[in-house]
């Protein structure tokens, strides 16, 4: 990545974090724990998507063992 | 490049949703099933697919065939109510036609599958209302490949709404070097070590996201057994497809790698029990392999409580590594490689979930995802897991 690759990521990820700059409050919250809001899946079926992902593309996931320990097919 | 750009994405993302949250009203108490006690039991099963047509597409020389069944287990409970005890359990069998072409080797014993068994155990803490620590330790083996790991984690939350999780992972593999033709070269390491920060915030009632990324070190045999290159030229080889003129040599890629991994996920709640969800992810690695990805998503509930669907799409661009080529020639190339999955392509994949809720503590699922690549190599895969909280 190029120094102003790595500077526009930099100015990304603090525009992101400044959208919501004004905090949620906890009573505020309940909505998010809905089902329908869930960022992640079942552990079990992410755990596949991941070594999927290791091993029928090129790329890995965040979070996802940078391809270690994979019975990778 | 790509990285940059899913970044660049989600900023906009996120700042429309942060504006654009305001017009909701707070609904009623959410629709969601009451957690029903410490332990979690889940059971899952996938069957997956990727379909050669005619052994043509991918690398056109040899077929590419593979299906694999996973069923898997997780065990969680927690010991006491700050701490969290968790074993994840998997097998896969696979059967693949790069494994089938072993038996026209003299060489080969003529096993026509591969067995894995994998086994994490791990341990969590609530330390105080703001901080968790944790590890896992990982256990993995099949005929040609055994696996050690450690990961630890520390989770902790620097603002309101807003949870920054640091974890390690360090992998310590051993590989037994399969050639194509089966002939074998002993076992090799191979090293894995990973990075990997999450930042989690809630930005209003009805919006919240995830940022991610990954930095991984990869060191020793890097190869996948079995994997060939072919010379074009020569007489025909009734080993390859259409006994295609060509004289397969082993893949060579080098044995050190720098992997970049990022990504976002927001979930936003458009109205009671229907929210929108949007995955971005980029990839990098000194391999000179890179890849964009974009998952739109939408979750409804269609039966309040009881029945949750799930549908996707994700597209997925993917430019090969340095090493990569459909054609090689006498002689070949120091670093070689003609693995399709490490080549350029573009994926469309659509996705659909089912999730039913039979009562508190039991929910079922159904999930499926139909895969086409722009090399043909296209995938698809079905699971169906149940969960038992008591």
């Amino acid at each position: 990545m190029t120094r102003g690759g790595i500077q526009a990521s930099v100015v990304a990820l603090v525009c992101a974090a400044l959208a919501g700059c004004r905090a949620v409050d906890f009573t505020q919250q309940r909505d998010l724990a809905d089902p329908v809001m869930t960022l992640e899946g079942d552990p079990l079926e992410e755990r596949f998507r991941t070594k999927a992902t290791a091993s029928r593309e090129g790329a890995v996931t965040v979070g996802g063992r940078g391809a270690g320990g994979c019975g990778c097919y | 490049m790509l990285l940059t750009r899913a970044l660049a994405a989600a900023c906009v993302c996120l700042s429309l949703g942060a504006v654009g949250g305001r017009a909701q009203e707070v609904g009623p108490d959410p629709v969601a099933p009451a957690p029903a006690g410490d332990t979690v039991v889940g059971v899952r099963t996938t069957y997956y697919e990727q379909v050669d047509q005619g052994g043509r597409d991918g690398n056109p020389f040899l077929r590419e065939d593979v299906v694999v069944v996973e069923p898997a287990i997780l065990f969680s409970t927690k010991l006491d109510e700050d701490v969290t005890l968790s074993a994840l359990f998997s097998h896969d069998y696979v059967s693949a036609a790069s494994i089938d072409r072993l038996q026209n080797y003299p060489q080969q014993s003529g096993a026509s599958g591969d067995t894995y068994f994998g086994l994490d155990l791990g341990l969590d803490v609530q330390v105080d209302d703001e901080v968790a620590v944790g590890g896992t330790i990982h256990a993995a083996g099949e005929a040609d490949y055994a696996s050690g790991g450690l990961s630890g984690r520390v989770s902790f939350a620097p603002a309101p709404a807003t949870r920054v999780t640091l974890s390690i992972d360090v992998y310590h593999d051993y590989v037994r070097r399969t050639r194509f033709d089966g002939t074998t070269d002993g076992w090799s390491a191979r090293d894995t070590n990973t990075l990997t920060v999450w930042v989690y915030r809630a930005l209003t009632p009805w919006l919240h996201a995830e940022v991610g990324y990954s930095f991984s070190r990869q060191a020793g045999a890097l190869e996948t057994n079995f994997n060939a290159v072919v010379l074009e030229g020569g007489p025909p080889n009734p080993l390859l497809v259409d006994q295609f003129r060509g004289t397969e040599v082993e893949e060579d890629v080098p044995d050190h790698r720098l992997r970049h991994a990022g990504q976002v996920r927001a979930s936003l709640l458009v109205r009671r029990g229907t929210a929108l969800d949007l995955g971005l992810s980029g990839y990098a690695d000194s391999w000179g392999l890179s890849s964009f990805a974009v998952e739109p998503g939408v979750r409804h509930w269609l039966v309040d409580g009881v029945l949750l669907v799930r549908a996707s799409y994700r597209y997925m661009r993917q430019d090969g590594t340095d090493y990569s080529a459909d054609h090689f020639r006498a002689p070949p190339p120091y670093h070689r490689t003609q693995d399709p999955d490490l080549d350029s392509f573009d994926l469309h994949a659509v996705g659909l979930k089912l999730v039913w809720y039979v009562s508190p503590g039991w929910a079922i699922d159904v999930a499926g995802d139909l895969g086409w690549r722009s090399d043909g190599l296209d995938q698809r895969w079905l699971g169906s897991g149940v969960r038992w909280e008591f």
